[in-house]
């Protein structure tokens, strides 16, 4: 039972002034660009890197716990992607890029997912050849999840030795098409037609396994935070709204789905600090607890998400309350990395037998 | 620190790091489980008493039979995650399961409650197994409204007088005593005039009746008094109390309802279960389907058994929020024992039809089964096991609690 459950004094001042910055984030209207400069300055960008790296010396649980407030207020800016998937990568195979990713400089996202990969970080079709001094890259990389801020993409390739390598390439170097996932989160697919590419390693699948693990848990933990925002706003409604002369939270069926949303919630809670546990002790079980975290998390999305709307009734599923906004985001999730279903695959063939 | 296994050393666990503790807990029971027994209690899912009964004794001696005890009173002094680990491993092995109701509930009331010479002549016999009980709360009209509750007791001199009924009374066939929560009075609100009361089962104007369960065995009974004189000595605390000691009694255990130890075994014998079955001479383990069907399930007891560990982290730590936490882990661990018996019986294919009689196999395996060896108890227990989500406060009502704490009322 030796599982991290409670914050540290630092964690619980770090998810404090997450929390305020997020609420008054929500009303300020500032860009993405704007937003991510505060991110560095507020050292939630280097809060996971070790002190030789010019860090703060903390883990990805101090990532999970600002994860989780940004995802109450539904904050666009990709910081999951930054500072936990490209971080994580990076600092595996090229720790001396990350003082630049903390100050805010750079803004690397991993450019892994293409269709059809159906959650499997080994399936990788985009293909790199040695072209002069450098490499050039064919493929499709898609649902980057915040690719208009980026400044550059490191990019998963085949390498004519049949090893996946990860490649960077420059914001511009591609062809980035940009699109809305439809929780209105801006995204891109990285169309790679012999487009040149510098070499960050011949043989990175292992780090890229481990990024992706960590970005499946820490990606959980904000959307527990979107699915908390939820949860609280259908509360609230049945504390306030009147049907029939009686407050509807007085209903027996509303109670028991209200209920059932907040054991789906606090699961949703408990999975994370387990999936958080299993990627710092790095055990053989870390990546199937890590897809189990997402599965979890995603399915109890769903439920909250869609109850809460079910819950308000007619006003749910309007564009102008935010109810409707928190499931889109929760859904948007769900699907990410071959969708709760291959994920579910994915255990099956890790679990023991 | 002292590790010393000699009996009667007291050893203090309290610094002890979780795996260690594991560790002696296993060495303990290689060392004195017998493997017959162990066999039996696998395939088992009504307890049978002289195990029982052998094996508290056997834990008696080294001081562990009590683990929810103040260490005054014989209590080992173990964390709250050290039973948990306790409960997981002992189960797991095949040890037999204790009964609860004197060393898990009546116990700690007496404890608490109890007189001097309550104390005295009760707690040993508890811990000792020597004296097994059983529980008289639920009574035909007073299920999950508990406090409904009309079994009779009037004063009557140095006695009182108790007429009434009891059902659903476990183990009450052959236990040699019943804590009673009885009606004394019935003035002002129904939970204010009920009593905490002692009684010994061989006392005249006492009959039991056997309930035969769907499964077809026999754990439940019903039990009538008429006009049974008890001792007023028998009464715990203060007359018209009761209702508070037994809402503190069911506090102290607030996390040991969550039932990971049977989802894991559940899991392990489904997998055993599905390596045996072949599905046109494939292995259904193999089989797609069926194998995200489980890891759903295995998916759901993680995060169930986390949700255990977060709760046991915050009660060491002191912190017992608004949470209604208790009623999560019953509602959900109830349903996730009912949904892998599902799933095991489902793996067995038509070898899950033929009916054992748990009288005619738990002693011994006959020679000629009617099915595979391996489908034995499965679906008596998947039967009997719907129990779980109406007793100890049905889940509707572990609901309406959840809501309760959310809720404006």
């Amino acid at each position: 039972m030796g599982m991290k459950v409670l914050p540290t004094e630092e964690q619980v001042m770090f998810r404090d002034a997450a929390r305020r910055w997020t609420e008054q984030e929500a009303k300020s209207g500032a860009d993405m660009a704007a937003q991510w400069a505060q991110f560095a300055e507020l050292g939630w960008l280097m809060i996971a890197l070790p002190e030789d790296a010019g860090g703060l010396d903390g883990d990805v649980y101090d990532n999970a716990i600002i994860a989780e407030e940004l995802g109450r207020g539904l904050v666009q800016a990709p910081y999951v992607g930054v500072a936990v998937t490209a971080t994580q990568a990076l600092l595996a195979l090229a720790p001396d890029r990350l003082e630049a990713v903390a100050s805010g400089e750079e803004i690397p996202l991993l450019a892994h997912v293409e269709a059809g990969q159906g959650g499997d970080p080994s399936w990788v079709e985009t293909r790199a050849e040695p072209a002069g001094e450098g490499w050039v890259l064919n493929g499709t990389k898609t649902a980057i999840l915040g690719a208009p801020l980026a400044t550059g993409f490191l990019v998963s390739a085949k390498t004519p030795d049949g090893k996946i390598g990860l490649f960077e390439v420059a914001a511009g170097a591609g062809h980035l098409r940009e699109y809305l996932y439809f929780d209105m989160r801006p995204a891109g697919d990285l169309v790679l037609e012999a487009t040149p590419a510098t070499l960050i390693s011949a043989d990175a699948l292992a780090a890229i396994t481990y990024a992706i693990d960590c970005e499946h848990v820490v990606e959980s933990a904000e959307a527990v935070g979107v699915m908390n925002t939820a949860f609280e706003l259908t509360r609230e409604y049945l504390n306030t709204r009147q049907q029939y002369g009686q407050l509807i939270g007085q209903f027996q069926a509303l109670q028991h789905r209200l209920a059932d949303m907040f054991i789906e919630l606090e699961q949703s809670r408990s999975v994370v600090l387990r999936g958080l546990d299993a990627l710092v002790r790095n055990g053989p079980d870390r990546s199937a607890m890590a897809a189990a975290c997402r599965v979890k998390v995603a399915q109890a999305g769903h439920f909250v998400g869609a109850q809460g709307i079910q819950l308000h009734g007619g006003i749910g599923v309007t564009e102008e309350y935010p109810v409707g906004h928190h499931f889109r985001q929760l859904i948007a999730f769900e699907m990410r990395h071959g969708g709760a279903g291959a994920q579910v695959e994915r255990y099956a063939g890790m679990m023991e037998l | 620190m002292s590790t010393s296994t000699q009996d009667n050393t007291v050893t203090d666990y309290s610094q002890m790091p979780d795996e260690h503790f594991r560790q002696l807990v296993r060495d303990f029971i290689a060392q004195n489980l017998p493997h017959e027994m162990a066999a039996r209690w696998k395939k088992m899912y009504h307890p049978y008493k002289p195990d029982v009964v052998w094996w508290t004794g056997k834990l008696n001696e080294k001081g562990w039979s009590v683990p929810g005890w103040p260490v005054e009173y014989g209590g080992p002094g173990w964390t709250i995650s050290q039973r948990h680990i306790f409960e997981e491993e002992v189960f797991l092995a095949g040890c037999p399961a204790l009964s609860p109701q004197g060393l898990t509930l009546v116990g700690p009331v007496i404890c608490h409650y109890g007189t001097q010479a309550q104390k005295d002549f009760h707690l040993p016999k508890i811990r000792s197994g020597e004296i097994m009980w059983a529980q008289g709360f639920s009574e035909p009209n007073a299920g999950s409204d508990l406090a409904a509750l009309q079994c009779r007791a009037i004063r009557d001199g140095d006695h009182y007088v108790v007429n009434g009924q009891k059902i659903w009374t476990s183990e009450a066939h052959y236990s040699e005593w019943v804590f009673m929560l009885v009606r004394t009075s019935n003035e002002g609100k129904k939970q204010a005039g009920i009593s905490f009361m002692l009684i010994d089962l061989s006392t005249p104007g006492i009959t039991i009746r056997p309930i035969i369960s769907i499964d077809g065995g026999h754990e439940l009974n019903e039990v009538f008094f008429d006009n049974v004189r008890v001792p007023a000595e028998n009464l715990v605390g203060e007359e018209n109390m009761g209702w508070t000691y037994a809402k503190e009694l069911l506090a102290e255990e607030r996390t040991f309802s969550a039932e990971v130890k049977r989802h894991k075994g559940q899991l392990k014998r489904i997998k055993q279960i599905a390596r045996e079955t072949k599905i046109r001479g494939r292995p259904l383990i193999e089989d797609p389907h069926f194998r995200r069907r489980l890891a759903q399930l295995e998916i759901e007891v993680l995060a169930h058994e986390a949700t255990l560990w977060r709760v046991v982290a915050e009660e060491e730590a002191g912190i017992l929020g608004a949470a209604p936490t208790p009623s999560i882990l019953k509602v959900r661990g109830t349903e996730l024992v009912q949904r892998l018996g599902a799933l095991m019986l489902e793996a067995l294919e038509e070898a899950g039809l033929p009916y054992y009689a748990e009288k005619d196999y738990f002693l011994s395996a006959p020679d000629d089964p009617p099915g595979r060896p391996d489908a034995y108890g499965v679906s008596s227990d998947f039967m009997f096991r719907r129990s779980l989500t109406i007793y100890g406060g049905s889940n509707e009502v572990q609901r309406n609690i959840i809501a309760g704490t959310l809720l404006r009322r």
